[in-house]
């Protein structure tokens, strides 16, 4: 558990260390389909299967619980 | 369930009409395949079919009836044909023939309000399938920075759920020792809290980290599914703990490598209250092919280790003096990969009308786990609108 945590924790400040300023002109790039950091609406399913095919859930983009009998 | 879908179509055909006087409006159909197989069945103590096939279609609306204010719902039925679910024991009718089909159909609608560089928003949602009905309820929270290189948001779901305890034995599940067959229901209920940064890095790169918090109770077994005991003569029903706290933190990272190249990677660390630990990794290479429309191929690469819950065991790895065991696979300890292939069409905005077919992607998967559980999906994905 304290592994994982360190590993968030570490991915957080390096995403705050690296901090860009892009103005929206330089953004090109950045507006392309696959660069949006939401999952793409077909992915959904595969994300529901895996939230009852495995143990772990969540922090996917996806839901994490509920809703669902999942047998 | 069909009047519970009323409120979904009514929304649908008003949010369209009105669209078409001038609002803005998206829409998604998407549709899904999915198949597997294995034979370790949690419905027959870990020895069965796992076969199961799932035919799935969502339709999504996204309206925008005036500045700041948007309008979103979703209605989507799944159905499901389950061959473990049909050995269930349902005492004289018991069946082990033709496969058990069930349908489960959900929706929700949600609202956003804009104000400035913040975003509020709230939904209401339903799902119904025959064993299973579930009320949600959620709030959400975005704000953009630091011209909107940086975002925050948060977000609270809570699930109010409700099992029908169909046992073992086919009847009223633990509540049913005299066996007169009522299926007696029990709460199951969940509340998700999380967080995401998201962060733009270079004109080339940009991030996100998830943070997600669940703590789930009530009846969070499955009533139906057995366990082998070491010590008894017939097989029970699982038992696992009336809790649980689930943690997950998600890192997104998708860079645009060159033109026409973006790499998008994931990675996720989770652990919870019942001792399952997990690493789960996801890779996709965008690759734009040299067509006169923008159309995206890429490869879909997904890895996922995790370790068995302290219920779990094989059949006989527990005796009737232990409080909790299951024989559930998907609480064991295992690793499982994901190969596929994606195809993604993008077309340029020539009209926010829904007569315009924006994006279009199809993704075809094939995961293979540990144990031999295999499947197979393929998804459809088309969007309309702005």
């Amino acid at each position: 558990m304290k592994g994982w945590r360190r590993l968030g924790l570490l991915a957080a400040l390096g995403l705050l260390a690296g901090c860009g300023h892009v103005q929206p002109w330089e953004r090109g790039r950045l507006a392309s389909a696959p660069m949006q950091l939401q999952p793409g609406g077909s992915e959904r399913f595969e994300q529901n299967s895996e939230i009852y095919r495995e143990g772990a859930a969540g922090a996917n983009g996806g839901k994490s619980g509920g809703g669902c009998g999942c047998s | 369930m069909f009047l519970r879908a009323t409120p979904w179509i009514c929304f649908f055909f008003v949010a369209v009409a009105r669209a078409e006087e001038g609002g803005s409006i998206d829409a998604n159909i998407l549709m899904n395949y999915y198949g597997q197989d294995g034979e370790h069945s949690p419905v027959t103590a870990g020895v069965g079919t796992e076969q199961l096939t799932v035919v799935g279609g969502v339709a999504e609306v996204n309206w925008q009836p005036v500045s700041g204010w948007r309008v979103n719902g979703e209605l989507g039925l799944d159905n499901v044909t389950s061959a473990s679910l049909d050995r269930i024991d349902l005492g004289e009718l018991r069946v082990s023939g033709a496969s058990r089909t069930d349908q489960r159909i959900f929706g929700h609608l949600g609202v956003e309000r804009t104000l400035g560089s913040q975003t509020f928003g709230a939904l209401l949602g339903l799902s119904s399938e025959f064993d299973y009905s579930s009320v949600q309820a959620g709030v959400s929270w975005s704000a953009d920075f630091n011209q909107k290189n940086t975002t925050l948001s948060a977000r609270f779901n809570q699930f109010l759920d409700s099992v029908q305890l169909i046992g073992i034995h086919g009847g009223g599940g633990e509540d049913d020792r005299e066996g007169e067959g009522r299926t007696n229901s029990a709460s199951r209920d969940t509340s998700t809290l999380g967080a995401s940064f998201s962060q733009v890095l270079s004109r080339s790169a940009v991030g996100s980290l998830n943070l997600e918090y669940t703590h789930q109770w009530g009846f969070l077994s499955q009533p139906f599914q057995e366990v082998t005991l070491a010590d008894a003569s017939a097989n029970v029903a699982e038992q696992l703990p009336g809790k649980r706290d689930r943690y997950a933190a998600g890192l997104q990272l998708n860079l645009a490598l060159k033109p026409g190249v973006v790499q998008r990677s994931f990675y996720r660390a989770y652990g919870d209250s019942w001792g399952v630990h997990a690493h789960t990794i996801a890779l996709e290479t965008h690759l734009r092919l040299p067509t006169k429309r923008e159309l995206w191929l890429f490869p879909i690469l997904r890895y996922h280790t995790q370790t068995a819950s302290d219920y779990y065991g094989p059949p006989g790895a527990f005796t009737i003096a232990d409080p909790y065991f299951t024989a559930d696979d998907d609480l064991s300890g295992f690793h499982d990969e994901k190969f596929g292939l994606g195809l993604r069409l993008v077309q340029p905005k020539q009209s926010s009308s829904l007569a315009w077919l924006r994006d279009v992607e199809w993704r075809a998967v094939y995961t293979t786990r540990e144990d031999g559980l295999h499947s197979f999906s393929v998804s459809s994905a088309f969007h309309w609108g702005s």
